[in-house]
């Protein structure tokens, strides 16, 4: 059984729920034929893809519905063989090239570049071309980057390129020169509440409103997380009323349960604790920098204003140190600090 | 006789860097110049029709007229014209049917490792090259060189520059060189040193309002006033992002062309997401700024445009002048956290604290 993430995403630009701005768009430049390379960015769960797969249908019909996994080896002129997966229809192809790590400028300088030099499979004359999507190009090493400069401009007349990526400011300024940048923002709190609704009414599942925008709101305006924690409430109790409270994830509570603890009482045996509870959420696979900013928001709720601004600066220190080193003795660092700084600011209060 | 090791090349791969001209043709019943990006259409032709750059195009026109081209070096920021004009002098040097023997274009989009270097580029710079027929030399000068355009060269591996130094001196009597790219300092000196160097600056306004408005009059678009010295302003002298960015903007709405479309395009957050973010700071907020600096990065903006804008308006704002300075350090530390790859919110929230402390301290 599908996820209802999946089940319910909009096929076609008509029926997307927000950004109707960016879909009318979307609609305009794909009737005329001359559509230029397209650079899609915004956070995740934004609905980059979504728009993607409606422009791709709009354009092509129901075949670039029809997809299928291929696997492509190659080998580097170091002779190391790299493997790539790829997301294939007859009129598209979808490749991660930042999977290969270092190698991923071999990707763009072979695959990428070969796939485009070659005749769409489909002669059509509407649309003599076929789209190339690169997710993840603010991965991309700058030297792959690079190699994507003149195969853009090389094969415009067969070939399309999309770029996907989170982040703009990662992608060099000639790749951003040659496309067209279409920015996806979240959802905003009231969007994503009446996507959940709707959604509800889809599964023929009542969703009240109190509960969809408190999960609107925890969700940190990302929809697919907002469909996710819904489907799961749902789970837990099938039927929804405005008693249910959104489920939170596990590591989260533990998150606000080591702020309390940190905030409670400033000692060497608390930081040794604290230390366990890091190490148990490293060890449950949460990224360091998601720890570092989730916990600095818990923090930050037990603090005046003056007190905020020296934490802050404290976790964007560690957390820029954390980077490639490490990742236990910077989260450590971060908390004997705090603690620190808490124990002067309650000194300072209460004489 | 030509020294070409038996199992040198695949052919393939030498025909597709050689021109730009042979890309697969477009299927016959689209007009592929209603496709083509308008920066290669309107490429200039000659040497001279390249935009700003006089003392080269002076020389080199004369070069072309003497038949004694030196090796080349052109660099110089993003847009001002150094491919264009590597691809106009060779165009004015041969014709076409002799092009694709003479002339090879390497980018970094081919492989150029050191094993290109000594197999592809030592065996064409060593290739012979043909008489022309008498009809080319009444047309092109035809000079007895052929050309290597390495562009993006600063992209090339160190001992792959070290390995074209002798291959640049020892070929010298049948091939010139002419290297392309940003940054000088990233091309090994005694490569540089065996190259005449060419500096192309970033083009002015009126050099940008001259190529724009040509585009203009050949694609029939219909454009606002204010809207080409928009455009100019945020391009910052790169003529290729001028080009883009008036495409893109006509693309949208159908030949007319605002400002208004031309600044959602150019990708610059705008003043009014902009604010709530200031009037937080300003008004030392704590709360409302974490929510703004929130709602800025869900809404798609990254950290390093959020601290551009925040930066400008810090600059512009009454801040006594040792605040901005404490400013400027904090955003400068910050820009290379977000390059080693920082958490955007955290950074942005810190730099948000310092501008917060510098506004207090004014009242």
């Amino acid at each position: 059984m599908a996820l209802w993430v999946d089940k319910h995403r909009p096929k076609a630009l008509q029926n997307l729920d927000y950004h109707n701005e960016i879909s009318e768009r979307l609609e305009a430049m794909s009737n005329t034929a001359s559509l230029p390379h397209l650079f899609f960015f915004g956070p995740s769960g934004a609905g980059k893809k979504t728009r993607i797969q409606a422009l791709l249908k709009e354009l092509f019909g129901a075949t670039a519905l029809k997809t299928r996994l291929d696997s492509r080896t190659f080998e580097t002129p170091t002779k190391r063989k790299i493997e790539i997966n790829m997301i294939t229809s007859s009129v598209h192809i979808e490749l991660n090239p930042s999977d290969a790590g270092n190698y991923d400028r071999y990707i763009v300088q072979n695959v990428i570049k070969e796939i485009a030099q070659n005749h769409p499979l489909i002669q059509n004359k509407q649309v003599p071309f076929k789209v190339l999507i690169i997710n993840e190009v603010d991965k991309l090493s700058k030297q792959a980057q690079a190699g994507l400069r003149r195969t853009m401009e090389k094969y415009t007349s067969v070939c399309r390129i999309i770029l996907v990526g989170c982040n703009q400011s990662k992608v060099i300024d000639p790749l951003k020169s040659r496309c067209l940048g279409i920015r996806v923002a979240a959802p905003s709190i009231d969007a994503i509440a009446s996507v959940l609704i709707s959604t509800g009414k889809k599964e023929s599942v009542n969703v009240p409103n109190e509960l969809a925008v408190q999960i609107a709101r925890m969700s940190g305006r990302n929809l697919r997380r907002a469909i996710l924690m819904l489907e799961s409430a749902h789970t837990q109790n099938p039927q929804l009323d405005s008693t249910v409270k959104a489920p939170r994830c596990d590591w989260e509570e533990y998150i606000v349960k080591l702020a309390a603890e940190v905030t409670g009482e400033q000692s060497p045996q608390k930081l040794l604790q604290a230390r366990e509870m890091l190490y148990e959420l490293l060890i449950n696979c949460i990224p360091s920098s998601v720890i570092m900013k989730s916990l600095t928001i818990e923090l930050l709720k037990n603090c005046d204003d003056s007190l905020k601004v020296e934490v802050v600066k404290w976790a964007a220190f560690y957390e820029g140190r954390m980077n490639g080193g490490k990742e236990i003795f910077h989260l450590e660092a971060f908390v004997a600090k705090f603690m620190a700084l808490y124990k002067e600011y309650l000194t300072n209060l209460f004489g | 006789m030509p020294p070409f090791p038996a199992n040198s090349d695949d052919p393939i791969v030498l025909d597709d860097s050689v021109d730009m001209d042979l890309e697969p043709a477009p299927p016959a019943a689209v007009d592929s110049s209603s496709t083509q990006p308008w920066v290669e259409k309107y490429r200039p032709k000659s040497v001279t029709s390249v935009k700003h750059q006089n003392a080269t195009s002076t020389s080199l026109q004369s070069a072309i007229q003497t038949n004694q081209l030196p090796h080349l070096l052109f660099y110089g920021p993003p847009g001002t014209g150094k491919t264009s004009m590597a691809l106009a002098l060779t165009h004015q040097l041969y014709p076409s049917s002799l092009y694709k023997g003479r002339v090879l274009e390497m980018n970094a989009s081919d492989e150029r490792g050191l094993s290109t270097v000594r197999n592809k580029i030592k065996t064409f710079a060593n290739l012979t090259v043909t008489t022309p027929t008498p009809t080319d030399l009444s047309t092109h000068p035809c000079p007895p060189y052929k050309i290597i355009i390495l562009d993006e060269a600063d992209t090339l591996t160190k001992d792959a520059q070290s390995a074209l130094r002798r291959v640049i001196e020892a070929h010298s009597r049948v091939t010139r060189f002419c290297l392309i790219c940003n940054y000088v300092t990233r091309i090994i000196t005694p490569l540089a040193s065996r190259c005449s160097k060419f500096r192309f600056t970033p083009l002015p306004e009126s050099a940008i309002f001259e190529k724009l408005n040509e585009i203009i009059d050949g694609e029939a678009l219909k454009v606002d006033e204010g809207v080409i010295p928009l455009i100019s302003k945020l391009s910052g002298g790169d003529l290729r992002s001028a080009v883009t960015t008036l495409q893109s903007a006509s693309q949208l709405n159908g030949k007319h062309v605002t400002k208004d479309i031309v600044l959602q395009t150019s990708g610059d957050i705008p003043e009014s997401d902009l604010q709530p973010f200031v009037s937080s700071l300003k008004s030392s907020n704590y709360d409302s700024m974490q929510q703004s600096v929130t709602d800025l990065i869900a809404d798609g903006w990254s950290g390093q445009l959020i601290l551009k804008g925040l930066s400008e308006m810090v600059m512009d704002s009454e801040m006594k002048d040792l605040g901005k300075a404490e400013v400027a350090v904090k955003v400068g530390e910050a820009d290379r956290r977000l390059i080693e790859g920082g958490e955007e919110w955290l950074v942005v929230m810190d730099v948000g604290g310092c501008v917060m402390g510098g506004f207090r301290s004014e009242n």
